[in-house]
């Protein structure tokens, strides 16, 4: 992951380079035409003004003279092999550079004292590897410098145009849905960015309002069921007053009784997460967790041996913590009737209070839960219907509204609920 | 004794009256906020049964009137509402217990029964039922001149027995009244079998009555005709 800024940079400059690595060699080209051409008209012109201003002056017996202290403008006798009047380009060895260079060379055809000869005019090249040279350094500098400018500027002008789009980001990176305090945008004058911030409100506002909405549905719910549900137990409490029912119609009952039961408890269950996510559970004191969990235990020892299971402590230290009461009360007796609720008969419970930490490992089932789903609402990882599914939830609504941490290892065939008090 | 149920919910209302209506409680029903405090000025109760949500104000309030004209009934809230801070709120304003919707009949009937023994027998409190005598203060049980010793939940158990005498009660109800919340994950049917096993079986040692009837292994019974 790059960011925005960088990613766009990296990319520019790997499309520049490209390109400009693509001109180099037109402009080489292009140059050593240029400078071609510009030989031709010098060689050119030096054979006109020979023609216009010596010419006429010249004798034969001067030529072997002229030829003494011209280099590069000879006057040769005519032959029918040369070149004449237009430009050819020709190796030649050159006493300066005391290797072969290409020369530029114009042959024109004069006459001196009535006799035909050819005015050889050249000029050396600059050498192809040279202007390959001077030409790189040149235009690796100024690569450099264009490049560097264009980052720079892009940097810039990317920092300022995306600043609005980065503060929309932090802004909505904070946003919580369950505090439910939609972030106020900075105003911008870029119209996609402002269109984004508008959005973004109406997206949050609409959450946040059908989050409350379905919290309060949940709790409305639980209350409005919690009425039918009494008058329904205790339909079934005057029924079982009746003398007449015979062993069937009583069983009719039990199993009735039964539902209800579970109803009821599902439903106080439901009622219990709404009213923790509707945050009713405000106050909190200062409790002796190692105390609270110590008297919650002498009940729920008894508890677990009616299920012939075996249940230890290990309460290493006093732990004093801010919660609320009730709140903490459900947390323990959660994680413990679970840790007894997915055991066998013969199996056993360790408790273990160390440091902030507390710690309940169990026997149970040989195949580890699924981490992820363990403290979700109705996820029951085995197919067994034990419990409603809500008690683990309940207690990541506990754990989250006090700002602990909760989580769940199996190791050496144990589970193991483990809880960081902060 | 008589007893005020405010209760808006008239199917409710009317159930809770027929059961306890057997047990010589004589009910009277106010159905609205205005009817109850009609009642409460007019007559006087043991036990007022209280409903927080009710047409027409809020049961606090009724609490708060009651208190007000210093009426010495017992209270009992019964609130669908449930939220802790009514809990707390109703039990400092003065009520004497709390019971949250839904509950089994014969848990409120306990409830009555014990507010109801609190109230009458503040010195000794003993309770005989069929030979058996409980000190409810010092928590012993007496068939005879033997004491026998029980467990916690089987004193609660025997409590619970007795106070819904001559009513079927479900091994559920049992259930919840022992352990609360904790009932869903035991097998109450276990669970209950085996601590009125225990009962039975220490009431007869000590040469009781066979007072607990079960009724085709599915309830429980206490029998005292003689009450």
């Amino acid at each position: 992951m790059r960011s925005l800024l960088s990613k766009s940079s990296g990319q520019f400059l790997v499309f520049t380079s490209v390109i400009m690595l693509c001109c180099f060699p037109l402009l080489f080209y292009v140059m050593k035409n240029f400078y071609a051409k510009d030989l031709d008209e010098l060689i050119k012109f030096r054979s006109k003004h020979f023609v216009e201003s010596n010419n006429s002056t010249l004798k034969i017996s001067d030529i072997d003279y002229w030829n003494r202290f011209n280099e590069d403008m000879k006057i040769l006798p005519y032959e029918n092999s040369y070149p004449l009047n237009k430009v050819v380009q020709k190796s030649l060895f050159s006493n300066a550079e005391n290797h072969e260079i290409d020369y530029r060379i114009y042959y024109r055809k004069i006459s001196v004292e009535g006799k035909p000869y050819v005015f050889m005019s050249r000029i050396a090249m600059i050498e192809s590897k040279d202007l390959f040279r001077t030409l790189g350094v040149q235009y690796l500098l100024f690569f450099v410098i264009i490049i560097a400018g264009l980052l720079g500027i892009q940097f810039i002008l990317s920092r300022r145009l995306w600043k609005p789009f980065y503060n929309s980001l932090n802004e909505i990176e904070d946003f919580n849905l369950e505090k439910g305090k939609i972030p106020e945008f900075e105003k911008t004058s870029t119209t996609e960015f402002a269109r984004l911030n508008s959005n973004l409100t109406k997206l949050m506002e609409e959450n946040v309002a059908s989050y409350k909405q379905q919290k309060e549905f949940t709790e409305n719910a639980s209350h409005e069921l919690q009425t039918p549900l009494a008058v329904f137990q205790s339909q079934l409490d005057l029924l079982l007053q009746d003398d007449s029912l015979n062993e069937s119609q009583m069983n009719v009952i039990e199993s009735l009784y039964d539902l209800s039961s579970r109803l009821t408890r599902l439903n106080k269950n439901l009622l219990l997460l709404s009213r923790i996510d509707n945050s009713q559970f405000k106050e909190t004191i200062v409790i002796n967790f190692s105390q609270l969990l110590e008297r919650q235990l002498t009940y729920l020892k008894e508890l677990a041996s009616n299920n012939e299971i075996t249940l230890s402590a290990d309460i290493q230290n006093t732990l004093e913590i801010m919660a609320n009461k009730v709140l903490l009360e459900s947390l323990i007796n959660n994680l413990i009737s679970n840790a007894i609720r997915h055991n066998h008969s013969g199996g056993f419970i360790h408790i273990e209070v160390k440091g902030n930490t507390f710690q309940i490992s169990n026997s149970g089932t040989k195949i580890p839960l699924d981490k992820e789903k363990v403290f979700r609402r109705f996820s029951r990882t085995s197919e067994e219907r034990k419990g409603n599914g809500l008690g683990l939830s309940i207690v990541n609504q506990i754990c989250k509204l006090h700002g602990w941490q909760v989580g769940y290892r199996f190791k050496d065939d144990l589970h193991c609920f483990w809880v960081e008090f902060s | 004794m008589k007893i005020l149920l405010i209760e808006d919910e008239r199917e409710l209302s009317n159930n809770i009256v027929t059961y306890l209506t057997s047990d010589n409680y004589l009910c009277e029903q106010a159905f609205t906020y205005s009817e109850a405090v009609d009642k409460i000025a007019l007559y006087e109760y043991d036990c007022i049964l209280l409903d927080l949500n009710l047409p027409g104000g809020d049961g606090l309030k009724i609490l708060e009137e009651i208190k007000a004209r210093k009426i010495d009934s017992g209270i009992i809230i019964i609130s669908a509402r449930g939220a802790l801070d009514d809990k707390i709120k109703g039990l400092q304003i003065g009520a004497d217990d709390y019971l949250a919707k839904p509950f089994p009949l014969p848990e409120l009937s306990v409830r009555i029964y014990a507010l109801m023994r609190r109230q009458q027998f503040s010195h000794s409190n003993t309770l005989i039922s069929k030979g058996i005598t409980i000190d409810l203060l010092a928590k012993t049980v007496n068939v005879g001149n033997t004491e026998i010793v029980l467990t916690k939940s089987e004193y609660e158990l025997l409590l619970f027995l007795i106070g819904n005498k001559n009513k079927v009660i479900s091994k559920n109800a049992i259930a919840e009244h022992l352990s609360g919340d904790m009932a869903d994950m035991l097998d109450s049917h276990n669970f209950v079998y085996a601590h009125i096993k225990n009962l039975k079986a220490k009431l007869n040692d000590a040469g009781g009555e066979a007072c607990i009837k079960t009724v085709y292994g599915t309830g429980y019974k206490w029998e005292d005709k003689d009450a």
